[in-house]
């Protein structure tokens, strides 16, 4: 198996809402990560998405992509896998490159969801959980959020003033993105102690509110990798390795699972990933994790084994996940205020670690140098998860 | 004033005939902001109206153009005195006097019904249309009304006042807007509802914010990219 690295990242504009088409958008992202690759020397192209099929009435998205750059003779394909689309395309790329078949693959997610009304993009989420178990039962995935978060607030203590110190966090982080969705102050009285909370933030699904969800977002992210042997000849930027890659599995419906409040697909894949990298959990220096709900951000990050399971709160009360803290975790602001465009999310946490480890991540950049880096994709509600782990060379 | 002028107002406020303004309050918001909520007088208005003639071109966007410009009509209006018991009320922020919305309203189809005009909010994300749309509702029954006819220009209007205010069909009923579907907000659910569930700030204002805004309206800068995130350069030639 050959190393991998990954030469380019590109965001294209500010997330948010699109005006263009999916594949313009898209393209906007890829041009940004050809110019940082500074090549177009492209073999493969593979595009990660959910739902243009159903929202944006379009699908063999690899192939448009390609058309649509004229990379021509790359060879492409579309990768649906709910929202892990992202890390698993990139971790598809990765096995493309190690094993030889390719030398150069980029890796682009997209989603246009803003096109479609709230209802639409709720259904079309929840079309991922278990379709006899839970689907025709009107489950959907906010009330699955909120049912993780009960379980957890009963049995570790976490509170909702824990998730609103969870947000308040992110968004300070996403004030600092400039391709975050969200970039808007958000304070404890604003959101959660004074009397005009309860209009501020509202309870969407009890007991979660508002702010402790992810808004419904347009965005796409796109990152280059190559063999390490041609990252070599050609970057001249600091040489991303990608270390370590894992997937995990769990059932699909969260009521089979002996204890909902552990991620067992988390686990798995992160025991791969750092198996792989020969890294221990200690030597992550920060995170990007999957946070859709903010309860999902504790939850992840106890089951990935950086904290112990219930105590990651405490950390996020002591501030050890903030910026300047012990553990950064999501400094671009996460799915909560970048957004989360479900097939772009993977690709554009991949973002945020390369461009923290080469120090180039502006003012939300993590102090100290940091050297490797951990990224949770986290698909279904937990039942398909990629982690991957980064290494600055 | 000239007898020409005179002929072509409007009859003296019937239920208010002090004009006694809403009493100011300040609410929270979601970024820490004290928004004060008060109502402005006609020189205050034409301070605020240069920000439609703007706004007035946002075309599709969210149908800021069709309410623009139906609030720019309302307020030169009411500053030519030719509306009969209209009333406008500002959110602005505490700390700088910016203003980040606006909501207004006349008060009598007759005197037990009132007749909600406009809400717009020049700064998004922080419910300050929820909060203002509130306020309004809360002057018309400070004042006596018993029951508000509400319509919607925007689907996210209608999720703001009709479902979230639990408003009841008044499809029988011809708002001054045109002819789309009427909406009540009668006094038995404005007192078991809306009030213990949507109505807040906290009054008296502190003298420094009610101060800072009483002194300084001071208009968003960019009112387009406030409102579409993209500079006025950039929407226009776009």
């Amino acid at each position: 198996m050959r190393d991998v690295a990954i030469i380019g990242v590109g965001m294209g504009r500010r997330w948010g809402r699109y005006e263009g088409s999916l594949i313009e958008m898209m393209a906007e992202a890829s041009l940004d990560a050809i110019e940082d690759a500074d090549t177009d020397q492209i073999d493969a192209l593979f595009v990660a998405n959910m739902g243009a099929g159903r929202i944006n009435n379009q699908t063999a998205l690899g192939s448009a992509l390609i058309d649509y750059l004229n990379l021509f003779p790359a060879v492409g394909a579309s990768i649906e896998n709910g929202p892990a689309s992202g890390g698993t395309a990139a971790r598809i790329g990765y096995m493309a490159i190690a094993s030889g078949i390719h030398d150069c693959v980029m890796v682009t997610g997209g989603e246009k969801m803003r096109v479609a009304p709230g209802p639409v993009v709720t259904d079309f989420i929840a079309t991922m959980s278990h379709p006899q178990a839970e689907y025709i039962y009107g489950i959907t995935f906010p009330a699955l959020g909120a049912m993780l978060a009960r379980i957890y607030f009963n049995k570790y203590g976490v509170t909702s003033e824990d998730l609103a110190r969870i947000a308040i966090k992110n968004h300070t982080n996403g004030l600092k993105n400039p391709h975050a969705h969200i970039q808007q102050k958000i304070t404890m009285e604003g959101i959660l102690t004074s009397r005009e909370a309860k209009i501020n933030n509202p309870i969407i699904a009890d007991p979660l509110h508002l702010y402790d969800m992810c808004p419904v977002t347009d965005g796409a992210a796109s990152i280059i990798m190559c063999s390490m042997e041609k990252a070599q000849e050609i970057s001249e930027k600091p040489l991303i390795r990608l270390a370590g890659t894992g997937q995990g599995m769990d059932t699909m419906a969260v009521h089979e699972r002996e204890d909902p409040t552990f991620l067992k697909a988390v686990t798995h894949a992160s025991d791969q990933a750092f198996s792989m990298a020969e890294l221990k959990r200690e030597n992550i220096d920060f995170a990007e994790v999957h946070n859709a709900f903010e309860i999902l951000e504790l939850a992840e990050l106890e089951s990935a084994g950086f904290f112990e399971r219930g105590k990651a709160h405490l950390a996020v009360r002591n501030g050890e996940t903030e910026i300047f803290g012990r553990f950064p975790v999501n400094p671009s602001g996460g799915l909560k205020a970048r957004g989360h465009p479900v097939g772009a999310t993977g690709v554009a946490q991949l973002c945020e670690l390369v461009w923290q480890l080469r120090g180039e991540a502006g003012e939300r950049q993590i102090p100290n140098n940091p050297k490797h880096a951990y990224a949770v994709n986290f698909g279904g509600f937990g039942n398909n998860v990629v982690v991957t782990i980064l290494s600055r060379v | 004033m000239s007898v020409d002028e005179e002929m072509l107002r409007p009859p003296q406020n019937k239920i208010n005939p002090e004009n006694t303004p809403y009493p100011s309050k300040f609410i929270n918001l979601a970024d820490g902001t004290k928004m004060v909520v008060r109502q402005i007088n006609r020189d205050e208005v034409k301070q605020v109206i240069p920000l439609f003639y703007d706004i007035v071109k946002l075309t599709d966007f969210q149908y800021y153009d069709i309410v623009g410009a139906r609030i720019l009509g309302e307020l030169l209006a009411y500053i030519n005195y030719r509306v009969h018991d209209e009333y406008v009320i500002l959110g602005q922020d505490g700390n700088t006097g910016e203003v980040l919305g606006l909501v207004n309203s006349r008060l009598t189809v007759n005197p037990k019904v009132g007749i909600s005009l406009h809400t717009m909010t020049f700064k998004r994300g922080l419910r300050v249309g929820a909060h203002l749309f509130v306020a309004k509702m809360e002057n018309h029954f400070l004042l006596g009304n018993e029951e508000v006819y509400i319509v919607a220009e925007s689907p996210i209007g209608f999720r703001r006042w009709m479902e979230e205010l639990r408003l009841e069909p008044r499809p029988e009923v011809e708002h001054e807007l045109g002819g789309v579907p009427s909406y009540c907000l009668t006094k038995e659910n404005w007192e078991g509802y809306v009030v213990p569930e949507r109505l807040f700030g906290e009054r008296p204002v502190p003298e420094e914010l009610l101060g800072n805004c009483n002194s300084n309206i001071l208009l968003p800068e960019d009112v387009v990219f406030q409102i579409t995130r993209k500079t006025k350069e950039e929407w226009f030639n776009a």
